[in-house]
């Protein structure tokens, strides 16, 4: 278990609060290196944050895919003060085509991001059990 | 079950100051804006048989039975006792529980008790800070985006005002014009937490949050607790006091936490939606409204609000503004409060201090900042960006 209280806690609270899908995205980004949703066969959607359903047509028919490929930065930001990562501590939303819009931390300077700019996903791992997705310009 | 149906009524308010922290202990201000909101109505305490709290401090600690806790320390006998919370709409949703009471005869008296206090984080001890902080990010954000150390939701909300200044060319300058506004309305206002007159350049000069997010285009720490007294029709008749009538109710949720997976940031569909069945079911429509009081909690929220609320069009709500119309003699006075920025922000009970407002304008209570002829009123709540939302329509009873 990590030193870092904040990790020993974000990791008990993602227990708390996680769900089958949520773990199974978790294992994936560390595992896999890979930023995943769900893809429903039966209405064609993919889903972001993942479900073990289908959100859309509430089918069951549902399986993992990488997701990220034609990605935008759609807007951005940064927080004086984040609970995680040091400043500046940017974050994003990025536009995924057949998927939408998804939260996400950026990497990149402020002052050099532009809306509509193509963006790729990459994996930041917070501590051994814990990792999160992270756009960068691609 | 009774089948009876009854217009519930606004009959009692009761409001303590909006400030940073709380002057009194928790129960002794929903005692004191208990009190008040039955003098106000008329109603003596015995005849209340509901009561519906909102969480004493939602983004705090946990209080387990606050509900029955406050009902054995008032001492009041129930039909109906209750807690209810979804966020910021809180407040308004305890409110539509307790009208909901009363409507179907389970209740003749309600009293809706908000309060919201700051969360007492304990600093000095840290790793139950620490672990408070996790716990309440993973709580807020959800499993998959809770460890990205987001803490107050304000990146969202800037990212919001980022698209609506691109989407529809306004300047930071125009988006600056709702707190200015706000702020005058608040000068005047002898509960609100911020009073000093402010101007453009001092909200682009004050302190930058996340960009393009200045300090004083964000709603303050603030803590509040008001009380509003729902009575059926003949309780109110038997009281001889003016009382207020829900004309039109609507209630909207996106299935969206902060971020749509599809659609828009820059419009809140919910608040449309909400709005168009209130104002349906009311027979009202925008440019009826005198008054309304609407949940900017940042400057640029505010201007979508005005415009999905159908007051002004489409990314046009700063020359609405700048025109004059959204105030004191012009088309509605929106915020007489000085909204969420300036009134201050007591989360889990702003609701209901808006309610309170729109009520004592309706009434003709509202001495130093009376809309004039103020006879339709408006209450908006909306909770988490771009997601659900509850309006009222407001009137005069008989």
């Amino acid at each position: 278990m990590a030193a870092n209280p904040l990790d020993t806690f974000t990791n008990q609270a993602v227990k708390v609060f996680g769900h089958g899908a949520s773990r199974e995205y978790q294992r994936r980004l560390k595992d896999d290196r890979t930023l995943c949703g769900t893809h429903c066969e039966d209405c064609g959607r993919t889903a972001f944050p993942p479900r073990d359903f289908c959100p859309d047509c509430f089918g069951s028919n549902c399986n993992w895919v990488a997701i990220g490929d034609g990605a935008t930065l759609y807007a951005f930001t940064t927080q004086h003060r984040g609970l995680r990562f040091t400043a500046p501590d940017v974050i994003g939303v990025v536009d995924i085509p057949d998927v939408g819009l998804v939260l996400t931390p950026l990497s990149g300077r402020l002052d050099e991001l532009q809306i509509g700019q193509a963006m790729q996903p990459e994996v930041v791992d917070i501590n051994e059990k814990l990792s999160t997705h992270r756009f960068i310009p691609a | 079950m009774s089948t009876a149906q009854t217009s519930p009524l606004l009959a009692g308010i009761g409001t303590i100051p909006v400030t940073r922290d709380l002057q009194m202990p928790i129960p002794d201000a929903c005692v004191q804006v208990c009190r008040e909101a039955l003098d106000n109505a008329g109603i003596p305490a015995s005849d209340v048989d509901g009561l519906f709290f909102t969480p004493p401090a939602m983004s705090g600690e946990p209080w387990m039975m606050f509900a029955a806790q406050m009902g054995e320390h008032l001492g009041i006998t129930t039909k109906s006792l209750s807690l209810v919370e979804n966020g910021g709409i809180t407040a308004l949703l305890a409110l539509r529980s307790a009208m909901d009471a009363v409507a179907l005869g389970r209740c003749k008296v309600a009293v809706v008790l908000a309060s919201d206090a700051r969360p007492l984080l304990d600093t000095n001890h840290f790793e139950a800070f620490v672990r408070g902080v996790a716990f309440s990010a993973m709580s807020l954000y959800g499993p998959v985006h809770g460890a990205m150390g987001l803490g107050a939701p304000i990146p969202v909300y800037a990212m919001s005002h980022q698209r609506y200044m691109h989407e529809f060319d306004v300047s930071p300058e125009e988006v600056a014009l709702s707190s200015v506004q706000l702020r005058s309305h608040a000068v005047d206002h002898p509960l609100a937490q911020f009073r000093d007159p402010i101007t453009i350049s001092d909200v682009l000069s004050s302190k930058m949050l996340s960009p393009p997010i200045h300090l004083m285009q964000a709603a303050g720490i603030s803590a509040g607790a008001c009380a509003v007294v729902v009575a059926s029709e003949d309780v109110v008749k038997s009281t001889g006091r003016p009382a207020i009538a829900c004309t039109g109710y609507g209630e909207h949720h996106h299935p969206s936490h902060f971020i749509p997976r599809q659609g828009s940031i820059t419009t809140f569909e919910s608040v449309k939606e909400s709005s168009s069945q209130a104002f349906n079911e009311a027979g009202r429509s925008p440019a009826d409204v005198d008054i309304a009081e609407v949940y900017g909690v940042f400057g640029a929220t505010e201007l979508m609000l005005y415009e999905d609320l159908g007051f002004c069009d489409k990314g046009k709500a700063s020359h609405f503004i700048q025109d004059g119309r959204s105030t004191f003699g012009g088309d509605v006075v929106i915020n007489p409060t000085g909204g969420r920025m300036s009134f201050g922000h007591p989360a889990g009970a702003t609701p209901l201090y808006e309610v309170a407002e729109v009520a004592r304008q309706l009434r003709g209570d509202a001495p130093g900042r009376q809309v004039e002829n103020a006879s339709v009123g408006l209450v908006h709540a909306e909770h988490g960006m771009m997601n659900g939302s509850i309006v009222m329509v407001l009137e005069p009873w008989n």
